[in-house]
Parts: structure tokens; sequence; C-alpha cells
């Protein structure tokens, strides 16, 4: 959607273009809770009729506000858009993190023709969490070792980093090494 | 057409203390770098030389009160790198990462704290965990991981030929009749 790299592994997208003819790819973070931008989307890519082998790669790789853990805000936001346009469901590759989601996914899509649903991917790999092409493999060298743990959390504010840390900062500096950022005062 | 919105935009629920207030999420008190990381400037999420200081990896993932496992490279990295890891993650993250076929380390890390419901008493059980382990002399965590070798070898491997796994289990879903 935007003009950067998208999350679907290479190899995965290319898989797919031999499978199907991809209309269009959007990440869940391209509109990032502002469903203006998702609208515009829609409306842009809705027309009269789909081919059968038309599809839409939607990444879901991003977190969700969840009510009583069992209610996803924007998961169901983006599929009552999604209904709104008349775009197809069957059209719409569902990739996702999200271990467990296609049960979420089928209680929104309850009263949709059962022909007409999402494929639903359900995996690990992204081309941001696996970039492990040109990893360059370790030994498992122990030699080296110093200390016991290692404690990373200098990325954005959670609080269960921060009660862990709580938990565990007697620790640091001499068993455990930390990086904390951000989640200070 | 109504759609829930939040406001301030919040993407996640991050606010998992209920009212007995077991755990303290007061912000901590200062940025913190440990010596080993002074010089660590790789962009590759998977190129980090400061593994090779450290057994278990504490993996701080994404979310942690949340309705399903979320794996991102948070997860993967000391898998890349042959470390043991413990997961402040979703209930039943680890139980995934055995689903597919990963292994862990049940006899050197007290593993109960995956199955916790509660939120609370689970981040209480992933401390434990860590404090039991690090009362562990650091030679016989030594001594484990050398003994111990072909399980980090299993999750290496297991990790590289992850996509072409799932190609093949991509390939039976998109061929399967709905």
């Amino acid at each position: 959607m935007k003009g950067h790299d998208h999350t679907v592994d290479s190899k995965i997208l290319n898989f797919l273009k031999q499978k199907y003819n991809i209309i269009s790819i959007i990440e869940f973070t391209d509109f990032d809770c502002d469903y203006d931008i998702l609208e515009q989307w829609l409306e842009y890519n809705s027309k009269l009729t789909f081919r059968h082998n038309d599809r839409f790669v939607i990444t879901h790789f991003d977190t969700d506000y969840y009510i009583e853990n069992r209610y996803g805000i924007t998961l169901n936001n983006f599929f009552r858009l999604w209904k709104k346009y008349n775009i197809p469901m069957y059209t719409m590759f569902f990739y996702t993190n999200h271990q467990g989601i296609s049960a979420e996914i089928d209680n929104i899509l309850k009263y949709n023709d059962i022909n007409d649903r999402p494929t639903v991917f359900e995996t690990i790999i992204n081309r941001l969490n696996y970039p492990i092409d040109g990893h360059k493999e370790n030994d498992t060298n122990v030699n080296s070792i110093n200390y016991h743990g290692l404690f990373l959390a200098a990325g954005n504010q959670r609080s269960h980093r921060q009660a862990l840390y709580n938990k565990i900062k007697h620790l640091y500096p001499n068993k455990i090494a930390a990086s904390i950022k951000r989640n200070t005062q | 057409m109504t759609l829930i919105t939040l406001d301030p935009k919040v993407r996640v629920n991050d606010e998992f203390i209920t009212e007995r207030n077991i755990v303290s999420c007061g912000k901590i008190n200062n940025d913190i770098k440990h010596k080993i990381l002074n010089d660590y400037k790789s962009n590759n999420r998977f190129r980090a030389d400061f593994y090779k200081y450290i057994a278990l990896d504490i993996v701080n993932e994404t979310v942690f009160h949340y309705p399903y496992p979320y794996i991102s490279e948070k997860t993967l990295r000391p898998i890349a790198e042959k470390r043991i890891f413990i997961l402040l993650a979703p209930k039943n993250t680890l139980n995934f990462l055995h689903s597919i076929g990963f292994k862990s380390f049940s006899d050197i890390i007290d593993e109960s704290y995956d199955t916790v419901d509660d939120p609370e008493l689970r981040l209480l059980a992933v401390a434990d965990s860590i404090k039991k382990f690090c009362d562990i002399d650091l030679e016989e965590i030594k001594e484990y991981m050398i003994q111990n070798k072909n399980k980090f070898e299993h999750n290496f491997n297991l990790l590289s030929n992850y996509r072409d796994l799932e190609l093949s289990r991509l390939a039976q879903i998109i061929e399967e009749p709905k």
C-alpha cells in the first residue's frame, strides 16, 4: 500500500503469485487504527466483479486491543469495513502470526456463506521475523559465557517488561545483563 | 457503520494488573545498558554478538496478557543464536513452539509458567524460574549446554528449514477443497 517493503516473506509471496492474481497487499500497520485510510483502500479496490483467483494479501502482524481477551477491536473493525464494501471474503488471504485467530475470524464471519471465507494462514514467518537468510551460524560456544541471562527492553513501553524487571532487578548487573530504555520514568 | 475506536489510540491492552496488585508495574528508575551491549551496532535482528556472553535469553515478547501465542523475532533470536530461553509471552506460547517441533529446556528451566492462566501469577512464575536458573552455578549451566548441543542444533536447523515447511503447508491449504 505504501512505498515500503511489506512484511510478507518473499518466497511465500512468490508462491502466492504463482497461484493467484495478487491485486494488492495491505498491512494492518498501514492503516494503524486510522479507518479512513482503510476505507480509502477498500473503496479503491472494490469493483463489480472479481475473478476466481483474484486475491488481496492482508498481513496481520500487529498487536490488537483485546476486550476481555476475546474481542479484538481492530480485527472486528477491519471485517466490518470489508463487508461494507462488498468485496468477496474469498479474495482475502489473511497472513498472520496470531496462532489460533482463525477461530475468532470464523466467529466474526459465522453468518457468511461457508463458500465465501478468507484463507487464514497462521505462521511465524515474515520478512522481519525471519531474516535467517545470510544469518551466520554460531557454534554452541560456551567459552565466553559470563552471565546467566539477558533482559532486553529497549522498545515500546510495556507493563509486563517493567513488572518482570522489578522482580529480578537485584540480579543486575552480575547475573543478568540488561538493556532498558523508554520503560523508565 | 459503527466502529469501536479508542482515544487516544491504543494498539494493545497493556493493563493486566488485577485488584490484587501482586506485581508492580512501576516504571524502572533509570535507562540501563550493560557493558556487554556497549559495542552493539548491528541492524540485523539476528546478528547480536553479545549472545556469546549469556546463557539464557529472557524473551520479553511484544505482548503478554493476550489471547494468542504471538511469535516475533524476539522468540526466534535465541533459537538462531543457540541459547536457552524463557518466555514472557502469552499463555501456551511455549506449548505452541513444541507443537511445531521446537525443543525447550525443561530439565534446567522450570517451564510450568507457560500454562498459568492468571497473568500476574504467570509473570511471577517466570520471575521465579529466572531466579532459580540464576542460582545454578554458571559452570554447571555451561556443561548442560555442551551436553545438550544436539537440542540447540535441532532448533536451529528447524528454524533454518521452517520456511520450506511452511511453503509445503501453504500448498496443502491452497489445494484443499473448501
